[in-house]
């Protein structure tokens, strides 16, 4: 899936690029304002926009409004401005998301995530060495079988599958969690794991998540 | 205006008049005129002297009467100078132009002051939506390096950096003349979800337990406003939480006329000389001087805020055992 970043802070722009790069996107950013600049994305053939509000030159309700005009490219803006006014007005411009910044970056993942989605209708597969996460029906392929997963179970799989081969550490599995709004407790989140260590093992998937101890865990 | 009082500012006038009859009267006496004679013509000159004076009074009197029963009724005293009458007497003509004067200066006067007011609100406007640019890149670099040290203490830093701009932007929408603020249809859930979500890093840092209920409900209120009202609320709940077991419970009851917004926690609770109090701007009393991180804002913003949106806010507390802030989201059965 391809990004474009629309963008004037170039540290914004080039840390976010880098982000999003990591989390397996590619990406292309409009670095010129004064031109026309809704060519210049449409040239880019991307995916999803992501639009900041406050640009030089123009003005990013306007070039939000143009786009529709001419294509159904998934646009989701990004503003500091954060008034209930400027988020209404952005979905009738017809924005399909609205974020605020500064953004927790997991959040804005979930919100690009959620919002391409919607618009191409893709089955979101994770490929993890021995299995393979369904993400769009929560379940786990392995061996011609389904084991299903609780949503707890399914974001947790999801972070150390992203992260195959490194430790993850409870913290960041905490707050990948508390980013989709589950807000667990260390104890549910040790339940948590032991129990989709015991779904994997009954199914045949034995030691495939592996605890560190005092660092974390480890998707083999 | 009493008469007595009239006649009081008019007494040399009267004497003068007096003494003048007087005169008179001895000269037609010393000239051997008739005493009937003389009080005739007396009676006429006293009556053509004091007539004017009592038509003055009672030109005066009634001008100056409705002038004191108006400004008596009048709310707003300043505004004397446009609802007055204009009298028809020269004394009266130069009070009304005074008045008027002076209005129109001081109308002036509080038209600068305005506009100053306002200028200076639409800076603290840009320049908290300036500041928000450098904020999310430094959160953005942070996040693609996270391995560095100092980055967690970095990320903290960050969290409070933000919510003190915050606090800045709110102070000065909570004092702007015109609305910027929208009331509509709400659902509680997603605005809880989004202030719990904004405090995640601390909350799993400091071990907290967060509990929601039956918070899928939808209020009369401004999303964005309610959001930092309840990150106010659910910061302070972090701030002064115990050590141990730390909890926060965020949960909604429905009353007849009325959804209510609880946010308990089990903290180290507010004594309760100072419970009255809390709400006070600057207030930090004994926690917060203990705690030294509390700028006595944060719940003088939530009261403020919470009366320009329209709802009751509540607190109780009880010392050693926690801490429970009530919002209170009035229910008409006449609106739905």
């Amino acid at each position: 899936m391809k990004i474009c970043i629309v963008e004037d802070n170039r540290k914004i722009r080039e840390e976010l690029a880098s982000f999003l790069q990591k989390y397996g996107y590619s990406v292309c950013t409009v670095e010129e304002f004064d031109g026309d600049i809704v060519t210049a994305i449409m040239e880019q053939d991307a995916n999803l926009l992501l639009l900041d509000i406050n640009l030089p030159a123009v003005d990013g309700y306007s070039i939000c409004r143009e786009i529709r005009k001419r294509s159904a490219l998934p646009i989701i803006i990004v503003t500091s401005r954060n008034t209930e006014m400027d988020e209404l007005m952005s979905m009738n411009l017809g924005a399909d998301d609205f974020i605020t910044k500064p953004y927790n970056t997991q959040i804005l993942l979930a919100r690009i995530n959620s919002v391409l989605k919607r618009a191409y209708h893709t089955v979101d597969k994770l490929e993890c060495g021995r299995f393979v996460l369904n993400l769009s029906k929560s379940i786990v392929e392995y061996d011609g079988q389904e084991i299903e997963l609780t949503k707890n179970e399914l974001r947790i799989l999801n972070t150390l599958g992203q992260n195959a081969g490194s430790i993850v550490s409870r913290g960041k599995l905490m707050t990948d969690l508390w980013s989709s709004d589950m807000f667990v407790d260390e104890n549910t989140l040790n339940v948590n794991v032991n129990r989709l260590r015991r779904k994997l093992e009954d199914a045949g998937l034995a030691d495939v998540i592996e605890t560190k101890r005092g660092q974390g865990y480890l998707l083999k | 205006m009493k008469l007595k009082d009239y006649l009081k500012d008019k007494s040399l006038f009267l004497l003068a008049d007096i003494l003048l009859v007087a005169a008179l009267a001895l000269l037609f006496y010393l000239l051997s005129v008739g005493t009937m004679v003389i009080i005739f013509f007396s009676a006429i000159v006293l009556a053509c002297l004091l007539l004017p004076l009592i038509i003055d009074y009672g030109r005066r009197r009634k001008f100056y009467h409705s002038l004191l029963s108006l400004f008596d009724a009048l709310e707003e005293k300043n505004l004397i100078a446009e609802v007055m009458e204009q009298p028809n007497f020269k004394e009266g003509i130069i009070l009304y132009d005074i008045l008027k004067g002076s209005n129109k200066a001081m109308l002036e006067e509080i038209k600068q002051y305005r506009k100053a007011q306002e200028e200076y609100r639409g800076y603290i406007e840009m320049w908290v939506h300036e500041i928000k640019t450098p904020i999310a890149s430094s959160r953005l670099m942070l996040e693609n390096h996270e391995d560095i040290p100092g980055a967690k203490g970095l990320c903290e830093d960050l969290d409070t950096l933000e919510n003190l701009v915050e606090q800045v932007l709110f102070y000065a929408r909570s004092n702007a003349v015109e609305k910027d603020y929208m009331v509509r249809r709400t659902n509680l859930k997603d605005i809880v979800y989004g202030a719990v979500r904004r405090n995640a890093n601390i909350l799993i840092e400091q071990k907290i337990q967060v509990e929601t209920f039956g918070l899928d409900r939808e209020v009369n209120t401004d999303g964005k406003w309610f959001e930092f009202i309840l990150n106010q609320i659910i910061g302070n709940a972090i701030k002064y939480g115990r050590r141990e077991e730390p909890k926060i419970q965020i949960s909604l009851r429905t009353k007849p006329n009325a959804v209510l917004l609880d946010v308990a926690d089990n903290g180290i609770g507010i004594p309760s000389e100072e419970i009255g109090r809390v709400f006070e701007k600057g207030f930090t009393g004994t926690n917060g001087r203990k705690q030294g991180k509390s700028t006595g804002m944060g719940l003088y913003l939530c009261a403020r805020l919470c009366e320009k949106l329209g709802h009751g806010l509540k607190i109780s507390s009880e010392k050693g055992q926690g801490t429970t802030v009530t919002i209170v989201f009035p229910e008409s059965s006449m609106f739905q």
